[in-house]
């Protein structure tokens, strides 16, 4: 019987989930080239002997001044609070929901600029995604429904990475994101994002690595007002964000293990959510993650991630709540550069 | 009496000039050889090498197995690998004679004459390299971070980060050069991991290893062995295809 359910839940596509509404300020957007990408690889199920001189094992680099690279992920998420209602009424009406995303994504980055004490990368990129939102939700009287909610999420990035002789590299950029609802084809939300940030990894030993990341940046969001027609834009979900987050990276069978923490402050500064007006919106959101990857054959990595989130507002729940959401994700992916 | 103190200014200053290495790390056995006395008639003092002891001209130092040791002056670095025995023959002149450097050339005006038995080369920087003795009597020349400019005799090659290149012993040349596995090198080399701290360069290699990460198209598994004559280079393949061989 379970097996008919899950069958049903890839396969029926019936009604969009009408008269809601994805929050698009908790959705996570590409405004950096994929992880896999960046980071440096070593060499799979090696000894390592050390030497005076070290292993001297020549390489072939590039001799193009270009480097093109491309992605693609395909993640399954199944979530605990997809469209992120207040935490008590989860239980009532159901709610949870898997997510398919597909993720095409590509770019291409100049030679890093020698500064002497800095390598600054210029980077070009853009990521288009498909999510399709699978739900069984329970009716008032009894028996449950399926819906399924589709959207189109277009990112551009455009950023320089500074990679300075401490050890941080920071980032600063803009990027230019568009989410489409498929059901609808209207514009539901896009943003301007020019945002900068800062990483530093250092080793903390017993084979750890541990990551500090942080970055702010201001949205300038334009969204369809809820439950209106598409003519009607709103720029309320406009806000600063301040991020700030720990990561714990280590390395067992191939394997790299993370744990990590992240905390993010969102203080809306438009139209509904500004000073003048009726409130300050400001939101406090956390999340805490476990996350497995495995990097194989080059250029593939298969990934698997908890994560908690929640989100704490000042605004009164009925209009913003406060929620909290566990999503179990996994995912494979194939990054190339050329 | 006139004619004697700016004489002594000379003197004085280029004393002060000149490029004195005292020990700044050890560990294991380090010793300072100096050598006495005409070629029929020579006597060796062995001296067990402690913190900021000088190396003075003439003098040999040589290191036991599992031993290390580091050698600072105002504008170099160097630090001497295990069973590495090296000569300090003039201001900025060493000759290696076995074993494995490496050198923190910190200002650009330093030229740093390094010969080996048979090959002999200037480099300047800035820059951070590793020297390794070869059997055909010469040495490999392996940049680290910045740019190596090598001279022999007239001849003249810019060696870039990553990049290892040969001083040919028998025929006074450079020989090819081969892009190198830097973050590889770096897990692995004593010369960098087995001093309680890293060279002051570090920053700059970690640039140098960030910036050939984005340029890297593929990897051999090959590791770069000895060079038995100018026209020889050892190569052995590493890993699991070598263990199948």
């Amino acid at each position: 019987m379970k097996i008919f359910k899950h069958i049903l839940l890839f396969t029926v596509l019936l009604s969009s989930l009408k008269g809601q509404q994805l929050d698009q300020t908790t959705v996570q957007r590409q405004t950096t080239p994929p992880e896999q990408f960046l980071k440096s690889s070593n060499r799979e199920n090696q000894a390592i002997v050390p030497s005076n001189t070290g292993i001297l094992s020549p390489i072939l680099l590039k001799t193009s001044n270009i480097t093109i690279f491309g992605g693609l992920d395909n993640k399954f998420v199944y979530k605990t609070n997809p469209i992120f209602r207040e935490t008590n009424l989860i239980d009532k009406n159901g709610g949870k929901a898997g997510v398919w995303t597909y993720t095409l994504s590509g770019g291409g980055m100049i030679n890093p600029i020698d500064f002497n004490s800095a390598l600054v990368t210029p980077i070009l990129g853009a990521s288009w995604s498909e999510s399709v939102y699978y739900n069984n939700r329970k009716l008032p009287g009894g028996g449950e429904i399926y819906d399924s909610l589709e959207t189109y999420d277009t990112n551009v990035y455009a950023l320089f990475m500074i990679q300075h002789e401490s050890g941080i590299n920071f980032r600063i950029g803009s990027s230019y994101s568009m989410a489409v609802n498929v059901e609808n084809n209207t514009e539901d939300y896009y943003e301007f994002y020019p945002n900068i940030g800062a990483t530093y990894k250092y080793d903390q030993g017993w084979g750890l690595q541990g990551i500090f990341d942080i970055s702010g940046g201001a949205h300038y969001a334009i969204n369809n007002n809820f439950g209106d027609d598409s003519k009607n834009h709103t720029q309320a979900l406009s806000h600063w964000d301040y991020t700030l987050s720990y990561s714990l990276l280590y390395e067992i069978f191939g394997v790299s293990l993370s744990p990590s923490y992240r905390i993010t402050t969102k203080d809306y500064f438009k139209d509904t959510n500004q000073v003048a007006s009726t409130y300050q919106r400001e939101d406090v959101m956390q999340y805490i993650s476990l996350k497995a990857d495995y990097p194989f054959l080059n250029y593939f990595n298969f990934g698997v991630k908890y994560e908690h989130s929640r989100r704490n507002s000042n605004v009164r729940p009925s209009v913003v709540p406060d929620y909290r959401a566990h999503d179990l994700s996994t995912n494979l992916s194939i990054n190339y550069t050329f | 009496m006139r004619v004697y103190i700016p004489l002594l200014f000379c003197l004085l200053s280029l004393i002060l000039r000149a490029e004195s290495f005292t020990v700044s790390y050890v560990k294991g056995i380090v010793d300072r050889v100096t050598e006495e006395g005409n070629k029929t008639k020579r006597s060796r003092e062995i001296h067990r090498l402690s913190l900021n002891d000088p190396i003075n001209y003439g003098q040999y130092v040589a290191s036991g197995p599992n031993s290390f040791c580091e050698l600072d002056s105002t504008s170099n670095l160097l630090r001497i690998g295990d069973q590495t025995l090296i000569q300090y023959l003039g201001e900025n002149i060493w000759q290696i004679l076995d074993g494995s450097i490496l050198v923190c050339l910190l200002s650009e005006d330093t030229t740093f004459s390094l010969s080996s038995l048979t090959g002999k080369a200037s480099l300047t920087g800035p820059c951070t390299f590793i020297a390794q003795t070869t059997s055909n009597g010469g040495y490999k020349v392996i940049t680290l971070s910045g740019k190596t400019n090598i001279v022999i005799e007239d001849k003249e090659q810019t060696i870039p980060s990553g990049r290892l290149a040969l001083v040919l012993g028998q025929s006074k040349d450079i020989g090819d050069g081969y892009d190198i596995d830097l973050l590889l090198l770096l897990q692995s080399s004593l010369l960098i991991n087995a001093f309680d701290d890293l060279p002051p360069t570090f920053g700059k290699i970690r640039l140098a290893v960030y910036k050939q990460q984005l340029k890297l198209k593929s990897r051999y598994n090959l590791v770069i062995g000895d060079a038995p004559t100018d026209k020889n280079l050892q190569m052995w393949v590493m890993g699991k295809e070598a263990d199948k061989k």
